[in-house]
């Protein structure tokens, strides 16, 4: 009894400690959030708006951010209903965020862009080392890093300028690549990986020179 | 009257002499800090007789290794057949030491011409020219024939008697420190020309299991007769891990 009691109290006390009034007001409703274009070159202009509702009496208020932050300048303030972005040069995803107020309470909602940077991708062959040497019948490894701010969207590899095989690009930076060279390959030899950006037509390219060696195949 | 005795004398002092000799001969393996450099030893697994060049690129890089490092390294060529060329030199008893070689080389492909330097410690294998070759191998011997040996080997006894061929030879441990589970090899090398079968290998012996070896300790290690069709021009004692993978030393008698 004397528990239930200390509890009604507790209660009663938080009760006062708060703000009576909000814990019975609405926050603003928002009906939707439209970011135009949703893909972009950098400079391009991102127009963002926002439709929201208030349930309470008063104005509206309203707060745009994105994110990463500080990349693009906003032209417009960002306490109104919509705004202009102009995209940064780096490309990637990017988040704005609106924050809607009322007197009493806010509510936010998210719409992204994505920002395509025309940029090749950077790739480099990690190994092999150029003049290595290899042997015919042999499989090669090749570990090559590639990276863009949109994301790598194929590997391929060229022997001697003919493509040998191609795989899909990943989160991760690293791409192993293997091949097995056969006798019409004997001596200097290149090896080439191309790297494809994510929406871009452009891609980066590395290559090195390695040597490969003939063998006559003895008993298994 | 007391008569001088000159030949106690002489004794005496030379007695006093040897005590204060140190045994600082890096040779002598009584030295503690004993030691000796390596003679390499260079197994070209090889097959001459296909319409192919690479065998042949190899074999001439060899060549030419050897005129650069000379006594530093012995080079000892073993035939072998393919599924589709059969090699006169051929020997099955090769066979378990190119598989054994191959099973415990980081690629397991089998292709000749296969190049093992001092066991499994080094590989080259194929060729595209006989510069590659060189360069490959080249660089590898540029840092193995400055490496030392805590082993000497010395022929005992070798001589051929008509069909037979008998071979004793010593091993002297250098250093200080126990040497456990060694194998002495006999390769029979034989010039069968001068152009490129120069060092074809044409038998190969084992010795039984040498299982500890004391700092400073010699012994000599003799094979059975051998029974030989012909003359061998060269052979080459190898000291070898009793797994063969690793070579310690080697020495070569011509005959």
């Amino acid at each position: 009894m004397t528990d239930k009691i200390a509890f009604i109290v507790i209660i009663f006390f938080i009760f006062l400690s708060c703000d009576a009034e909000k814990i019975f007001r609405n926050a603003p409703v928002i009906l939707e959030i439209t970011v135009d274009p949703d893909r972009v070159n950098p400079f391009d202009t991102v127009y963002t708006m926002v439709q929201a509702r208030n349930p309470e009496e008063g104005a509206l208020s309203y707060r745009w951010s994105v994110s990463p932050p500080n990349q693009g300048v906003f032209l417009d303030p960002v306490d109104g209903a919509a705004t202009r972005w102009i995209a940064p040069t780096i490309g990637g995803d990017y988040t704005f965020k609106v924050e809607v107020s009322n007197s009493y309470k806010s509510t936010d909602r998210s719409g992204s862009v994505k920002v395509i940077e025309p940029t090749k991708p950077v790739v480099q062959i990690l190994i092999p080392k150029y003049g290595d040497y290899f042997v015919q019948k042999n499989e090669m490894e090749i570990k090559a890093e590639a990276f863009h701010n949109n994301g790598i969207n194929k590997i391929r590899l060229y022997v001697n300028d003919l493509l040998e095989t191609e795989i899909s690009g990943t989160s991760t930076t690293q791409y192993t690549l293997y091949f097995t060279p056969d006798s019409t390959l004997l001596g200097q030899t290149e090896i080439k990986i191309e790297a494809i950006a994510n929406f871009v037509l452009t891609s980066g390219i590395d290559s090195i020179i390695v040597n490969i060696e003939g063998i006559i195949s003895g008993k298994p | 009257m007391y008569k001088f005795n000159y030949n106690l004398f002489i004794v005496v002092l030379l007695l006093m002499a040897c005590k204060d000799i140190p045994r600082d001969n890096i040779l002598d393996p009584h030295n503690p800090n004993s030691y000796q450099s390596s003679t390499i030893l260079i197994e070209a697994f090889v097959n001459t007789y296909n319409p192919l060049s690479y065998n042949q690129w190899a074999l001439q890089a060899l060549d030419s290794v050897k005129e650069i490092y000379g006594s530093k390294i012995l080079i000892a060529e073993y035939h072998r057949d393919t599924d589709r060329y059969s090699d006169p030199y051929s020997k099955l008893i090769f066979e378990p030491l190119y598989d054994k070689y191959v099973e415990n080389s980081s690629e397991k492909v089998k292709g000749m011409p296969d190049i093992f330097v001092n066991g499994t410690d080094q590989r080259v294998q194929g060729a595209s020219g006989v510069n590659s070759v060189m360069t490959r191998v080249n660089t590898i011997l540029s840092k193995l024939t400055i490496d030392n040996t805590h082993f000497t080997l010395e022929p005992a006894d070798v001589k051929v008697s008509g069909t037979t061929l008998e071979a004793s030879c010593k091993i002297a441990r250098l250093g200080n420190q126990i040497a456990n589970n060694l194998l002495l090899r006999l390769i029979l090398i034989q010039k069968v020309n001068s152009q490129e079968l120069k060092r074809v290998v044409t038998d190969l012996k084992k010795s039984s299991a040498i299982l500890r070896l004391e700092a400073g300790e010699i012994t000599t290690i003799k094979f059975d007769p051998i029974p030989i069709d012909e003359r061998p021009n060269q052979i080459i004692f190898s000291l070898t891990s009793s797994d063969e993978l690793t070579i310690y030393q080697n020495i070569k008698v011509d005959l």
